[in-house]
C-alpha cells in the first residue's frame, strides 16, 4: 500500500474551522498535519463565501449578559459548557487573526471597531467588514487563515471528497476518498480526524449552499456515532432568482417584507415584525400562505430614508455581493428601486456530531468543528464564524493532544481495500439513476413548506416513507459513469441521510421551539422537552433514536420555572 | 450561471478548476484552455470570475431554479 498518504491528523473541510483546527494542531505540536476539501483548500468554502461577519466579546461587554442572550434565543438547548467558552475566549481569536494583518472596520475618528447589533439577540453585537490586503468579508478571513496554512508547511489536499472513514482498534485511523478530477481512490492513514465539512442544505435555496450536502454527518453516522439537534433546519429568506446575503442588514435598515397584495404582513405574526429573528419571519411567511395572502412576497428596500447606507453595506460586504449586485444592475434590475420577489429559502441543517466538551465525538480520535458540529440549534448573523473559529482552534488543539497521548494506528489492507471499492461502486457499469434524479426526488419530498417550516405528525411520516424508498430503491442504484458524477452521487447518499435524521428527529420533538415548528405540538414544552435527540446508526439499518436530557442543574442558566 | 470562458484570454493556468466549488470548469487536455464542462452545476457564486488572473470568465447572475417552498 505505497499510494498512502501517512499523518498524525487529517483535517476534512477548509473553512474557517479547519483552517484553524490545522493550524492549532500544528502549533500544538504535530509534525504531519493534512487538509483535505472536495474543492480548493480554503478559496472554495462556505466561509469564503460568507461576509465574514463574527461575533467576538470585547473586554467592554458582559459576557453574561451575551450568554443570557444566546442560550435564551437558543431554546434553552444550548450546550452552555462550550457556550461559555467560545464567548469567554472569542477576544484572544480576535487578537490572532489581527496579528495575522485581518482588520476589522473601525470608525476613522474613534478609532473603536464598528459594530451592528445581531438580530435577535439583545446586546450581542457583532464585527463585520473584514479586510485583508485587497481581500474582504469571509474571503479576507479564509485568506489570512490560508497564508498561515501554508507559512507553517501543512500538506493540502484539494479536489478529493472524503467518502468513507477507516476504524479500527476502537478508533479513526484514516480515511478513503475519490479524486475528483481522476475518479481515482485516495486513502489516508491518520492518527486522529477532524470532520469540519459543513452541514446539510440539500442544495437548497439560500446563496452559495449547493456544496453542503451532509458529507460530515455521514462520514460520523457511519463510524458509529452520535448526531444531535437535526430536527433544526434552519431556513432563510432569499430572492429565488438571485443569491443576496445581507437580508439581515436590510430589514434593520427598515425594509419591509410585503405580501402578494403589496401589504406589510409581518407585525400581524410577530411583535418583532420585519426585524424578527430569521426563524420567525419564515414561520410568519408560511402563516400567510396558509391564510392564503401568499406567495409570492416580496422584499420592499425602495422607501427607505437611509437606501444609500443598506447599498453603501451591501457593496462592502465583500466576495461575491457587490460583482452580483453590480451585474443586476446592468441587466436593468434595480434591487434597491422595486420590491423583488422574496421567500423562504432553505439553508442548513443545523444539527450535528454530538461532541464532549473537547470537540471529540463517540469514537475516539474522531473530532468535530464548524457546523459539522452540534453546539446548539439556532442561527444567528456572525454566530456560525464565532463557532466555527472556537471549534477549529478547540479541536485541533486537543487532537494535538489526543496523538501525543496515544499509540499509533495501524489501518488493515483488507479495510482499505474493501472500502476503495465501496466508495467506487456508483461508476459501476450498466444503466441506473443519476444522482441529478435522486437530488431532485429528495428535495420534493423535503422543501415543501408543509414538511420543511410547518411539520405535523402526518406530513413528516408521508416524507419519511418516501425518503425511505429514496434510500432503498434510487440510492442502490445511482449510477455514475464519470468522476464528476461519482462525487455527485456521494453528495447524494449524504443528503438522503440527512433528510431521513431531519425527519425521524423533527417526528421525536412532539413540541415547537426556534425553527422546529409542529402543528399539532404548536407549544414549548419545557416540562419534556429540554432534551436533546439524538442519533446514531442502528441495527437493521434503522437510526437508533435516545433522548438525553438536557444537563441544566450543571449549567449556569436555567429557564424560569413554568416560563417558556 | 456561468456563461463564458473568453479563450483568447484564457491562459490555461487551471486557477477556476481549482477554485470551482462544485468542479463545474475544467482544463482542456490537448487545448491547454478553461472549459465550462458542467454548467448545470453551476451556484453562481463567482469564484472563478474573481479568481481568474486573466479576467477570462463571466457569471451572470441569475441562478438555475431549485424546487420551490411554496407554489
Amino acid at each position: 500500500m505505497d499510494d498512502i498518504v501517512h499523518c498524525d491528523l487529517l483535517v476534512i473541510g477548509s473553512g474557517f474551522a479547519g483552517l484553524w483546527a490545522a493550524i492549532a494542531a500544528r502549533d500544538g505540536g504535530l509534525e504531519k498535519v493534512a487538509i483535505v476539501d472536495k474543492g480548493a483548500v480554503g478559496l472554495s468554502s462556505m466561509s469564503r463565501m460568507s461576509a465574514g461577519a463574527t461575533v467576538y466579546c470585547l473586554p467592554r461587554f458582559d459576557p453574561e449578559r451575551w450568554m443570557k442572550a444566546f442560550i435564551r434565543a437558543q431554546g434553552y438547548l444550548s450546550r452552555q459548557d462550550m457556550l461559555e467558552e467560545i464567548i469567554g475566549t472569542s477576544h484572544s481569536r480576535l487578537r490572532s487573526l489581527e496579528a495575522w494583518g485581518v482588520e476589522y472596520q473601525r470608525n476613522p475618528l474613534t478609532r473603536s471597531y464598528l459594530t451592528l447589533p445581531s438580530r435577535g439577540l439583545d446586546h450581542v453585537r457583532m464585527m463585520v467588514l473584514p479586510r485583508w490586503r485587497d481581500r474582504t468579508g469571509g474571503t479576507a478571513v479564509v485568506s489570512a487563515l490560508l497564508a498561515q496554512v501554508r507559512k507553517r508547511g501543512i500538506a493540502r489536499y484539494g479536489k478529493i471528497i472524503i467518502a468513507g472513514l477507516l476504524c479500527g482498534g476502537g478508533r479513526v485511523c484514516g480515511a478513503v476518498g475519490i479524486d475528483r478530477l481522476t475518479g481515482k481512490p485516495v486513502t489516508f492513514r491518520a492518527r486522529a480526524v477532524i470532520l469540519a465539512a459543513a452541514d446539510c442544505s440539500f442544495r437548497g435555496h439560500y446563496a452559495c449552499v449547493e456544496g453542503v450536502t451532509g458529507d460530515a454527518f455521514k462520514l460520523a453516522y457511519d463510524a458509529g456515532v452520535r448526531l444531535s439537534n437535526m430536527e433544526f433546519l434552519a431556513v432563510n429568506t432569499g430572492p429565488p432568482r438571485y443569491g443576496f446575503e445581507g437580508t439581515g442588514i436590510a430589514a434593520r435598515c427598515g425594509a419591509r417584507f410585503l405580501d402578494g397584495s403589496g401589504k406589510a404582513f409581518m407585525r400581524a405574526h410577530h411583535a418583532g415584525g420585519d426585524k424578527a429573528e430569521i426563524c420567525y419571519l419564515v414561520q410568519a411567511m408560511a402563516d400567510a400562505a396558509e391564510g392564503g395572502s401568499g406567495p409570492p412576497f416580496y422584499l420592499d428596500m425602495s422607501r427607505l430614508p437611509g437606501r444609500w447606507i443598506i447599498r453603501k453595506a451591501l457593496l462592502s460586504i465583500g466576495g461575491w455581493m457587490p460583482l452580483n449586485i453590480a451585474k443586476l444592475r446592468e441587466m436593468g434590475e434595480d434591487i434597491f428601486t422595486s420590491p423583488q420577489e422574496w421567500g423562504p429559502a432553505v439553508q442548513s441543517l443545523r444539527g450535528g456530531v454530538r461532541a464532549g466538551a473537547d470537540c471529540m465525538s463517540d469514537l475516539p480520535g474522531l473530532f468535530a468543528a464548524g457546523t459539522s458540529l452540534s453546539v446548539d440549534p439556532g442561527l444567528f448573523n456572525g454566530w456560525s464564524s464565532m463557532l466555527a473559529m472556537w471549534s477549529g482552534e478547540k479541536a485541533g488543539r486537543e487532537a494535538a493532544r489526543f496523538v501525543r497521548d496515544s499509540g499509533d494506528t495501524v489501518i488493515e489492507r483488507e479495510n482499505v481495500e474493501r472500502m476503495r471499492k465501496d466508495v467506487l461502486a456508483p461508476s459501476r457499469p450498466g444503466a441506473g439513476t443519476t444522482p441529478d434524479v435522486v437530488c431532485r426526488r429528495l428535495q420534493e419530498a423535503v422543501f415543501p413548506y408543509l414538511i420543511c417550516i410547518l411539520k405535523r405528525e402526518d406530513r413528516l411520516q408521508a416524507a419519511l416513507q418516501e425518503v425511505e424508498r429514496i434510500r432503498d430503491e434510487d440510492v442502490p442504484s445511482l449510477r455514475a459513469p464519470v468522476p464528476h458524477e461519482l462525487v455527485k452521487a456521494h453528495e447524494t447518499v449524504g443528503m438522503v441521510l440527512a433528510a431521513e435524521l431531519f425527519l425521524r428527529a423533527s417526528l421525536e420533538r412532539r413540541e415547537s421551539r426556534g425553527d422546529h415548528l409542529r402543528q399539532d405540538h404548536p407549544r414549548r414544552d419545557n416540562a419534556h422537552w429540554l432534551q436533546w435527540v439524538n442519533l446514531s446508526k442502528g441495527g437493521g439499518g434503522e437510526p437508533r433514536v435516545e433522548l438525553e436530557r438536557v444537563p441544566l442543574s450543571r449549567y449556569p442558566m436555567q429557564p424560569a420555572p413554568g416560563g417558556e | 450561471m456561468i456563461t463564458r470562458v473568453d479563450p483568447q484570454r484564457c491562459t490555461g493556468c487551471g486557477t477556476c478548476q481549482e477554485v470551482c466549488p462544485l468542479d463545474v470548469l475544467r482544463l482542456d487536455g490537448k487545448e491547454k484552455k478553461a472549459v465550462i464542462r458542467y454548467p448545470e452545476d453551476c451556484q453562481t457564486c463567482f469564484v472563478c470570475e474573481l479568481e481568474c488572473p486573466a479576467g477570462a470568465i463571466t457569471v451572470g447572475p441569475f441562478r438555475k431554479e431549485r424546487p420551490r417552498i411554496m407554489d
